[in-house]
């Protein structure tokens, strides 16, 4: 479990982070999403205890990360957005060396673990330095797991990666969370996050604009829902009958035959509503929920500003 | 090691080292011992043999001395460059394992200079020059040098972003450390008689005397220990300093590393002060004549022994200083918490390294400096016997002088005064812009442009002969420490104009100083 509490980082008279609180369970997969500069990387910095917070705290597993930083540091990976990696080093010998200050025991075998779940067992004996993009990503991804951390802190992760290496590593932090790993993803592409993610935190200036499910934080924009409506029948007549129903908000025309609601209530008042529109002899060919996305929040909360 | 040494490119540099050395060391041998084949004695040619010998370890500790420092220098800069710092810091790694790694991985190739050069020594052994002991021990000697030269090149390179100013100012020190520990060696090996008796292993930290050091023997409370043990004593204890304070720059606040380089500090500070003065019998003695004569003009013997002693306490405490002081008289913006300004003056924060623990410490370190000093006059035998000076001179150049007297006093207040001005006009510049490297720049600049450069100027002005009381002279802020004896009562006149420029500093720095602090509350 991972408590992050009203966590503040000031450097002079800029605050790069403002009270961030929220809490983890083992498996979350937990999407960052701000603009650059937004203060992700120093939350991120923080946790992993390379920075020290101005005020407020963080504990995994009830440890402290101002109390007990080394105990934190041999449960966490950190994969900055930078790959950090050494010249003249074979694969094998770069994993070796992390898992040495680790202290892992049976480093071969747990090093044969890491490349295999990151799809690296060929490149074991290649140099660093020769090995692909989205390969030497997974490289720095299997240097964060040769010590079965709980919780991996991946800083923009999918940065510079091609469609099919982005997908892998999707794929590959998706499985880490069923391992019941808490891994925390910072990252700009935003339906990507969507897609793997079960929870999500909005960070602009600092602060903490929204934080939950995904569900929950898209709805927490949108309290009402959004149906467009087509029609081929009298269509004067129609929205005289939209606009008179008791839950429709707003309706608006959006081109021909067309009409995109503002409805509240929950789905069963949906349900109704198309009822009612049938019943009254309208002819609907299409009845549609126009779902909002993890972008629209972010563009809806966001303003794009940083400190 | 196996990394390090992967590809062409370390047995290319060895074999470049291999012939350079080769050639350098043939034609040494050819002018030290080619004419001469066949037409000199043998003790002529053992003779020649010998200066053959030290010329192959003055050209081993030039090498040592170019590739050593430059080693370090490049370790942990090339691994912020890369950015892997942040890669092993977020592991459980302390800075001084970590660095106590990279000093090993860099000494290795010291060793393997020394390895490499060991049969170009052999050859000195095998016909004469010297023994295999003597060139066993002068070699790990070298190998301790060679660690000191990496350890300065570790602590300019947790100073620096790039390569190249890493290297600069890792040469630059070594060139102040070889210049101090040479005058050092200089200082001690000569006693009352001006001529040459034995190297102090205390003070040898130089390559310049590793052969003396090799085979001499020295008493230690009646003990004869070897020379060579005590001097690899003093290199690793400065190389443990050097590394901490390596440790403090890339540790994070409230560090272990933090406090142990401020306690080391204080330890190792009031060690040296204590030793020096302890051995300041012969020297004294020297300068006054046993029976105290007056040779310093309108002093009496006592009041000279005071202005010794003051100028002993001020120039230690200067050098000190310039090391300490700067490094201090700053905060502002930096990635780490500490350097927010926190408060003036918190005695709880004096092991911390936040800024509100800096003043607590300088004064702390001043006067610990300054007691161990004091109490050192009042045994100035030392640890060692008596370089044969007679008891009575002892006796009375311990009886004579008083910490107290107004003399001695004088040099402490203006020493305190420069460390306080110093220290509140970087404050204050920190206090304008809380930028870090303003408040220690401007810090460093009063060191260098209100007193060194002055004392510069006027030196030039005033000329060898007129260095009085009375001349242009006595406007150097310093003259009571270089000059002739009568401007030692300028020091007091001196002291209350440092001190009130410190006063004023202090008066300025203040409000600006508590604006940045509820600014950052």
């Amino acid at each position: 479990m991972l408590e992050v509490k009203n966590l503040h980082k000031t450097f002079g008279g800029f605050t790069a982070v403002q009270n961030i609180s929220f809490t983890l369970k083992p498996g979350d997969i937990f999407g960052f999403i701000g603009s650059n500069g937004a203060g992700k990387t120093t939350t991120i910095r923080m946790i992993s205890t390379l920075l020290e917070p101005t005020s407020g705290t963080a504990t995994l597993n009830g440890v402290d990360i101002l109390e007990n930083p080394m105990q934190i540091r041999r449960m966490i990976g950190y994969m900055p957005d930078f790959f950090g990696l050494y010249d003249d080093v074979k694969v094998w010998e770069y994993l070796d060396f992390f898992a040495s200050i680790y202290g892992v025991q049976k480093r071969d075998k747990v090093i044969d673990e890491v490349l295999e779940l990151t799809d690296l067992s060929v490149k074991k004996h290649s140099f660093v330095q020769s090995l692909s993009r989205g390969m030497q990503q997974r490289l720095c991804l299997a240097r964060c797991l040769v010590h079965d951390p709980k919780l991996l802190l991946l800083d923009e992760p999918a940065s510079g990666l091609d469609p099919r290496a982005r997908a892998e590593l999707k794929e590959l932090i998706a499985e880490l969370g069923r391992m019941g790993k808490i891994v925390i993803v910072s990252s700009h592409i935003l339906p990507e996050l969507s897609d793997f993610c079960n929870c999500v935190g909005i960070i602009e200036r600092g602060e903490l604009l929204a934080f939950g499910d995904v569900a929950s934080v898209v709805r927490s924009i949108r309290p009402t829902k959004l149906v467009r409506v087509q029609c081929i029948s009298d269509l004067q007549k129609l929205e005289s009958m939209i606009t008179k129903t008791k839950n429709v908000q707003k309706c608006e025309a959006v081109g021909t035959g067309e009409f995109l609601v503002e409805l509240t209530g929950d789905e069963s008042d949906q349900a109704q509503f198309l009822k009612s529109m049938v019943d009254d002899g309208h002819q609907i060919i299409n009845f549609s929920e126009d779902q909002a996305n993890l972008e629209d929040v972010f563009l809806k909360l966001t303003t794009g500003a940083v400190n | 090691m196996r990394v390090q040494l992967r590809g062409s490119r370390a047995v290319v540099l060895f074999t470049i080292y291999l012939v350079v050395m080769t050639f350098v060391l043939l034609m040494i041998y050819d002018n030290s011992l080619g004419s001469a084949y066949g037409q000199t004695s043998l003790a002529t040619a053992q003779s020649r043999l010998q200066t053959f010998y030290y010329s192959t370890l003055a050209s081993l500790a030039i090498v040592i001395t170019l590739v050593a420092p430059s080693m370090g220098a490049f370790a942990i800069v090339s691994e912020k460059q890369r950015r892997s710092l942040d890669l092993v810091f977020s592991a459980p790694t302390e800075p001084k394992y970590y660095l106590v790694g990279k000093l090993i991985s860099s000494y290795r190739f010291v060793w393997l200079l020394l390895v490499l050069s060991l049969p170009f020594c052999a050859v000195s052994v095998t016909l004469g020059g010297t023994t295999w002991t003597q060139l066993l021990i002068t070699f790990i000697l070298y190998s301790m040098y060679g660690l000191v030269c990496v350890s300065f090149g570790l602590l300019m390179s947790t100073l620096c972003n790039k390569v190249l100013p890493a290297i600069i100012w890792t040469y630059a020190a070594l060139g102040c450390f070889l210049l101090v520990t040479g005058w050092l060696v200089a200082a001690s090996s000569f006693g009352p008689s001006g001529s040459f008796s034995q190297v102090n292993p205390v003070f040898s930290l130089n390559p310049v005397c590793y052969s003396f050091v090799a085979d001499q023997k020295w008493p230690v409370f009646g003990y004869e220990i070897p020379s060579w043990i005590l001097s690899i004593l003093m290199h690793l204890i400065v190389v443990k300093f050097v590394v901490l304070s390596a440790g403090s720059m890339i540790a994070p606040g409230n560090s272990k590393e933090i406090f142990g380089l401020r306690v080391h500090s204080l330890v190792y500070s009031s060690a040296i002060f204590l030793l020096v003065s302890m051995s300041m019998g012969p020297f004294l003695v020297s300068a006054m004549g046993s029976s105290l004569a007056t040779t310093f003009g309108s002093l009496s013997g006592a009041q000279g022994l005071q202005v010794l002693h003051g100028r002993t306490l001020f120039t230690m405490l200067f050098v000190l200083g310039i090391i300490v002081v700067p490094y201090l008289a700053g905060f502002g913006f930096n990635d780490l918490r500490r350097h927010r300004p926190d408060g003036l003056f918190n005695v709880r924060e004096t092991f911390t390294g936040r800024p509100s623990g800096h003043l607590p410490f300088l004064s702390l370190l001043f006067g610990l400096s300054t007691l161990a000093y004091c109490i050192g006059s009042k045994f100035p035998f030392g640890p060692t016997p008596l370089l044969g000076l007679s008891s009575s001179a002892m006796t009375t150049i311990v009886m004579e002088f008083s910490p107290f007297s107004p003399y001695f006093l004088m040099y402490v207040l203006l020493i305190f005064s420069i460390w306080l001005a110093a220290f509140f006009s970087g404050w204050y510049a920190s206090s304008k812009k809380p930028i870090l490297s303003r408040g220690r720049t401007i810090s460093l600049f009063f060191f260098v442009l209100g007193i060194i450069l002055p004392t510069a100027v006027f030196l030039i002005l005033a000329g060898d002969e007129s260095r009085t009381a009375t001349g242009v002279w006595s406007l150097n802020p310093i003259a009571g420490v270089l000059c002739d004896i009568h401007a030692a009562k300028m020091t007091g006149i001196h002291s209350v104009i440092v001190l009130c420029i410190a006063v004023l500093l202090i008066t300025i720095t203040i409000p600006q100083f508590n604006k940045q602090v509820s600014r950052n509350s």
